[in-house]
């Protein structure tokens, strides 16, 4: 009889039974509303152990990557060990270097404590001594040990403001790797289009870099949007990537371009729909992450153009509620 | 015993699509893609997915209740029987792109039509 591990909880799973009736008898309550492995109240995940093809069936590939699966339809045929959606992890990390890009960011490297198992797209939650928290995107690709992450800058910021005056040896706790923005080398010929304004930029360098290291071969088109193209960052390390990589093409665009820049005027949103348009949409796999009005309506009209809803990832960056709080 | 709407249609793998299908329709029509603007699009797509194997006789648990909590708050909004008359159109719609025949369709409707007074949030029909 397989046993289910859950928090300090061990369950014999009896002929048959599914993981949330197993837990059910055990006393244990746990979110479900269809139980017939549609309406996913009921997602947890696997730390341990293989769950069985039919009770992921459903689960987008970036949740089945990352062992989420459904309850109510999880019949286990081998021992398991599984947490809620909602179990996170923490560290402590090291501030190790700062470094002030264009556009009022700054790129901060961690060290953590113990390292941290993430996939390049996702995102961690940085929690200061006195508990204020902000979420932010990590640069890196899957494995780095240093992390990388893109903050962008806000004068009266609480966090950001008091990141930009840390030094190597600031010590901060990281909670995470959250998010499902990340590449998932199912078809290396795909069509990829990752879409970012600001910092949004953050996760998508990840992600190419991630889809380069694995051998994708479609074409991957990353458009990086500002206001001001004085505030596009990174340009130097995107253009030596695409000089690198014949398929990866990098555009950036403004909507008030100094003079004399290779920064095209064209929104985003419309160089966007423009590449998806031309691209095989029913294969496209699309990555937005940024400003929250402009991700979100463009996930709806790359939707409404075509592109499968599950093909379309998107982070969309809200700020902090009391983002002018003096803290 | 003759193979149910949802098999017909290619059962669990091809429910994805489905609701593609029908969530483009529903978001381009104008009598109802109001109710959608500020909805998780992924979550919303779970709940039609849910929607779809439902009225096509596939495997679910359907309770009047969460239907009602889902849509409290549209009716508060002015969700009205105008708008379940469109979304059963667009049912019926999305099913003839995938092959269903008329008749089944009626069918479709007809289970679609018993959860009216729940998604109206009132009680059964005089």
């Amino acid at each position: 009889m397989p046993t289910l591990r859950y928090g300090e909880h061990t369950l014999n799973v009896e002929d048959g039974k599914t993981v949330l009736e197993t837990l059910e008898s055990a006393g244990i309550d746990y979110p479900n509303s269809c139980r017939a492995g549609t309406c996913q109240s009921c997602m947890m995940r696997v730390v341990t152990g293989d769950v069985p093809d039919d009770a992921n069936r459903g689960v987008n590939e970036s949740k089945r990557e990352l062992g989420y699966f459904l309850a109510c339809v999880c019949r286990p045929t081998t021992d398991l060990e599984v947490v809620g959606t909602d179990a996170s992890t923490s560290t402590a990390a090291t501030v190790v270097g700062l470094r002030r890009c264009p556009g009022d960011v700054l790129e901060i490297r961690l060290r953590c404590a113990r390292p941290l198992d993430f996939r390049g797209g996702q995102f961690v939650t940085l929690v200061r001594s006195d508990g204020l928290a902000r979420p932010y995107s990590l640069a890196n690709p899957t494995g780095a040990t240093e992390l990388e992450l893109h903050v962008r800058h806000y004068p009266n910021g609480a966090m950001s403001n008091w990141l930009a005056q840390a030094t190597p040896g600031t010590e901060l706790e990281l909670r995470g790797p959250y998010g499902e923005c990340f590449y998932v080398a199912d078809d290396l010929d795909r069509p990829l289009l990752l879409v970012g304004t600001g910092t949004g930029l953050a996760p998508l360098y990840a992600i190419v870099q991630d889809a380069l290291a694995a051998g994708h071969r479609g074409p991957i088109t990353l458009l990086h949007g500002a206001r001001h193209s004085a505030a596009l960052y990174h340009r130097e390390e995107l253009a030596t990537l695409a000089a690198n990589h014949p398929n990866l093409e990098v555009v950036a665009s403004a909507l008030e371009v100094e003079k004399g820049d290779d920064v095209d005027n064209t929104p985003i949103d419309t160089l966007a729909l423009a590449r998806a348009n031309t691209a095989d949409r029913s294969n496209l796999r699309v990555f937005l992450c940024g400003d929250p009005a402009l991700i979100r309506g463009l996930r709806r009209r790359l939707f409404l153009a075509g592109v499968p809803l599950r093909a379309i990832a998107a982070d969309a960056f809200v700020p902090a509620a009391s983002r002018n709080s003096a803290q | 015993m003759s193979k149910s709407i949802y098999e017909q249609i290619g059962g669990a793998p091809a429910m994805d699509a489905a609701v593609d299908l029908f969530y483009r329709k529903v978001l381009s029509d104008e009598r109802v893609s109001g109710f959608f603007d500020d909805v998780d699009m992924e979550r919303q797509a779970a709940k039609q997915k849910g929607f779809l194997t439902m009225v096509t006789g596939g495997p679910n648990n359907y309770t009047g209740r969460n239907m009602r909590d889902a849509h409290a708050k549209l009716v508060a909004r002015g969700l009205n029987d105008s708008h379940v008359d469109a979304i059963i159109e667009l049912l019926g719609q999305t099913l003839a792109e995938l092959g269903v025949g008329e008749e089944q369709i009626k069918q479709v409707a007809a289970l679609a039509e018993s959860v009216r007074d729940d998604v109206l949030c009132r009680d059964a029909a005089n």
